[in-house]
């Protein structure tokens, strides 16, 4: 009777511990947990000053009243960031200059900030990519405890690679126009975030214009 | 003499969980998946275990009225591995220091709880149980070499590879020295 | 001299524990039959859509596939081995809890799976292959296909529950499975014995080969499930069918072996003469573990990416493997019946069909196994054609013939009645036609799996349905004698 009762109350706690630690059956792992919960509870972004491609002062305040698209980089990056680097511009070339008020931002920020100097980033955004710099800003953290406080908001893992490289979490990560981080997409769900921008910005727009 | 040793046992046991908790070992430990999850892990599991080979017969008989045949020992020790099999929860360990902290306590307890509760299942149960857990290394091991994507952040896609292919290794071993000593009889492992 | 256990040392057990056992043979065998004439039913309907007689939607038409092969596979499993625990139990301890065990784990089972085709509707075929229960393009959710495979998965555990008993009567009475095999006096390590029991070598081989088909299944089916809720994971094709259809082709061609045995302990009740075990027999028997694990293939020739030599062995494996226990058995059969006065009753003339049906099955299979004509035959009907013979005119008639015998015929010597000797020849004559009926659409190049078929092929799948209607006569006539005489009658022993 007592193992009985010992076992009932082992099950049901360790089901709902199960269930909670996995966000209800949803998040399994740590990069969809980091999704979801932004979905779920969006977060006010603090005002970084990061120092941009020509090496002046950003300050992401700066594009309150957009949506922002935000993608980490390093700029010496053989693999995922030159297909989020890609996915940027065929965002830019979609929503950011579309041509209306409430067009796209897009901003690329670098984790690696001792090898992405404003010369690589201006390299990286305007050469290999034809970036428009009035749409599409790439900058870097000017310390240390900036780059932390950028990673961990984001909830982005940065790990060196075996071939002196990086790997990490690879992602857009989307910031309305009240300056909260809303959404996360994986690199791979470039569509996702293009029907997602579509309708957001329209009904952004609708909004707008009725005031 | 023999109560000597016996003490002297236990306290290398203690000694073992010591070095794993130092921040270097851990460190070192936790920087690859493969190590984390074949070395540190199961080492946490087998230092429970062996604890309870020191437990005073009286604890024993106390635990053993609230785990009759094993099974509320056994229902634990399966909470606690799913648990620890969750990928953002491995994750989590490398990231927050109390997750850390509920990782070296619960896996040393699951470790226990089988210790415990083993010895007590029943034949049918241990096998069934058995084949489940070999099971389990064969489809993990399966995951980690096909998936194409990382599932832990902190570790390398090349790492969960090398587990991936680590656990088939070790489940086709286990396979086949569990078919020789029950086929034929013979034990590679004297149990 | 524990090592020469002769026949005569048999398990004792309480009366009540032999009073619960046979209850449960005949829990078995009756739940069995009944899936069976229920599953017949569901095959006839699809014979006469198919002869455009009966009108059924096409997704009503998968849904009725899909629970006709799983329950023909799962009601065999279950007859079977109840045929199996009844004369093991003889030989060493095995525990009526455990069996019942798997009796109710079985029919959970069947509730989840026959909700997630008749609910759900699933109709993705009993061989789940990947990535089909993901794929259904709207006509059943992920969710009914995900129960499908936990009710296998489940059905799977509750065997392997059974196995595990097998398994601990054996290694307590035998030591080692080998010994239980006769392995060991196969290589002359013990001195043959005579008397060492077929049930024990038949029930060892089934338990080793289960065991491993079923561990098979277990990782097979959890990847599905993984791929069902995680579509990112995408797990080699080829390697998921091989998988499957290791676990499933073992899983039925294991029930005839484990139906078999009432060849080997009917026979010599009925003829006064014993079964004696030689080293031919158990070299069969030991060969046998090794290829009914080796053949499945025969069901994968006609992939492509097969490599040459991997089809060749394929064959080479079938052609062997249909043979060893075959011959030894039939001739077995042939020697103790031969001037023995045997009384022909249903028990002895169902065994006997049984072997005939199992020795006449090799040859569409082996047909079927040879790589030039597989290019060719595999998706049309003649594969099923070769199960339907196997299984028609092999397994069931041992099922079939048990089932006669617990009703007490060998203790009255009772002349078999009209009314029984009606349903024997309706059954063997439906069985016989319905198998080359499919044989024949097979050599016609008609494709299996096809719930409309074109007008050329109406015909044939018209006769079809006319044979299947007079299996259906058969089987119902056996089923009644299983309802209304099997549960008042004693143990024959």
């Amino acid at each position: 009777m007592k193992t009985f009762l010992i076992t009932i109350i082992i099950v049901f706690s360790g089901s709902l511990l199960l269930w909670e630690s996995t966000d209800g059956g949803e998040a399994f792992t740590a990069e969809t947990a980091r999704r979801l919960d932004v979905q779920r509870n969006p977060r006010i972004i603090p005002d970084w000053r990061l120092e941009d491609q020509n090496a002046e002062v950003f300050s992401l305040d700066a594009w309150r009243g957009h949506f922002i698209v935000v993608d980490f980089i390093y700029t010496s990056c053989p693999g995922v960031c030159l297909i989020l680097s890609s996915g940027m511009k065929t965002l830019q070339d979609e929503f950011a200059m579309a041509g209306n008020d409430n067009d796209l931002r897009l901003l690329s920020i670098s984790f690696d900030p001792q090898t992405d100097t404003p010369d690589r980033l201006r390299e990286h955004l305007v050469e290999h990519f034809s970036a428009d710099p009035d749409y599409w800003i790439a900058a870097r953290p000017t310390s240390n405890e900036q780059l932390k406080s950028l990673l961990d908001f984001f909830k982005v893992v940065v790990i060196p690679d075996e071939y002196d490289g990086y790997t990490h979490s690879a992602g857009y990560h989307v910031i309305d126009p009240t300056g909260r981080l809303v959404a996360i997409f994986g690199f791979e769900q470039l569509p996702e975030l293009r029907a997602y921008l579509a309708q957001a910005l329209q009904t952004e727009e609708h909004h707008g214009n009725n005031q | 003499m023999e109560i000597i040793s016996k003490f002297k046992r236990e306290w290398m046991l203690l000694v073992v969980f010591i070095i794993l908790a130092l921040a270097p070992v851990r460190h070192f430990l936790e920087q690859s998946m493969v190590t984390h999850m074949l070395i540190q892990l199961p080492a946490l599991v087998i230092i429970g275990w062996l604890a309870t080979n020191f437990f005073p017969a009286s604890w024993k008989e106390r635990i053993k009225e609230w785990n009759r045949w094993g099974i509320s020992g056994m229902a634990f020790a399966i909470v606690i591995m799913l648990y620890w099999m969750l990928p953002r929860t491995l994750d989590a360990a490398l990231s927050e220091w109390p997750i850390e902290l509920v990782k070296f306590t619960t896996v040393p307890l699951m470790g226990m709880a089988l210790g415990l509760s083993w010895p007590l299942l029943n034949s049918i149960a241990q096998g069934v149980l058995k084949l489940e857990f070999w099971a389990t290394f064969m489809r993990m091991g399966w995951l980690y070499l096909d998936l194409p994507d990382r599932l832990c952040s902190n570790y390398l896609l090349g790492d969960q590879r090398i587990l991936g292919q680590l656990l088939l290794v070790a489940g086709t071993i286990w396979a086949f020295t569990w078919m020789l000593r029950i086929v034929f009889g013979v034990n590679l492992i004297k149990t | 001299m524990s090592s020469t256990a002769t026949t005569s040392d048999k398990i004792e057990y309480s009366e009540a524990e032999n009073r619960n056992a046979l209850i449960a043979v005949k829990a078995h065998l009756i739940t069995g039959l009944l899936v069976f004439l229920l599953m017949m039913l569901a095959g006839f309907a699809m014979r006469a859509a198919q002869g455009t007689w009966l009108d059924i939607p096409v997704d009503l038409f998968y849904q009725i596939m899909t629970v006709h092969g799983v329950g023909v596979v799962g009601a065999a499993g279950l007859a079977s081995t109840g045929v199996l625990w009844y004369f093991l139990r003889q030989y060493v301890r095995l525990s009526n809890t455990i069996v019942w065990t798997n009796y109710f784990i079985f029919l959970i089972g069947v509730v989840l799976i026959l909700g997630s085709i008749f609910l759900g509707k699933y109709g993705g075929a009993w061989t789940f292959l990947y990535p089909l229960p993901g794929n259904s393009l709207g006509a059943w959710s992920t969710g009914s296909a995900a129960l499908f495979q936990v009710g296998l998965l489940l059905i799977g555990t509750g065997f392997l529950i059974l196995y595990l008993d097998f398994g601990r009567g054996i290694l307590g009475r035998y030591g080692s499975l080998g010994r239980a095999l006769g392995v060991t006096q196969l290589f002359g390590m013990e001195p043959l014995n005579i008397y060492h029991p077929a049930t024990v070598v038949a029930g060892t081989m089934v338990l080793i080969v289960n065991f491993i088909g079923i561990a098979a299944g277990a990782v097979v089916l959890v990847m599905g499930l993984v791929n069902l809720y995680y579509p990112e994971f995408k797990p080699d094709p080829m390697l998921m069918k091989h998988l499957i259809y290791f676990f499933g082709h073992v899983f039925i061609n294991v029930a005839m072996y484990a139906a078999v045995v009432a060849v080997y302990e009917l026979l010599p009740r009925y003829t006064g003469r014993p079964w004696k075990t030689n080293k031919v027999f158990l070299a069969a028997w030991f060969a046998i573990i090794f290829l009914v694990m080796g053949v499945y293939p025969h069901h994968l020739l006609m992939d492509f990416p097969v490599p040459a030599w991997a089809a060749i062995t394929a064959q080479v494996l079938s052609f062997g493997s249909g043979l060893p226990v075959l011959v030894v058995t039939g001739y077995g059969a042939l020697m103790i019946v031969y001037r023995s006065g045997i009384k022909w009753n249903n028990t002895t003339k169902l065994i006997f069909l049984s072997l005939f049906g199992w020795a006449a099955g090799v040859i569409p299979a082996i047909l079927d196994a040879m790589v030039t004509v597989n290019r060719v035959f595999h998706n049309t009907l003649w594969v099923p054609g070769h199960f339907h013979f196997y299984l028609l005119l092999g397994l069931l008639p041992m099922i079939i013939g048990f089932m006669y015998h617990l009703t007490g015929e060998g203790k009255e010597k009772a002349q078999s009645s009209a009314t029984d000797n009606f349903g024997f020849w309706a059954y063997f004559v439906g069985c016989l036609m319905t198998s080359m009926v499919f044989l024949a659409s097979g050599a016609n190049s008609v494709p299996r799996r096809w719930a409309v078929h074109m007008e050329e092929w109406v015909t044939l799948a018209q006769f079809g349905a006319v044979a299947a209607a007079l299996v259906l006569l058969g089987m119902l006539i056996f089923v009644f004698r299983s309802l209304f005489s099997l549960p008042k009658a004693a143990n024959p022993n």
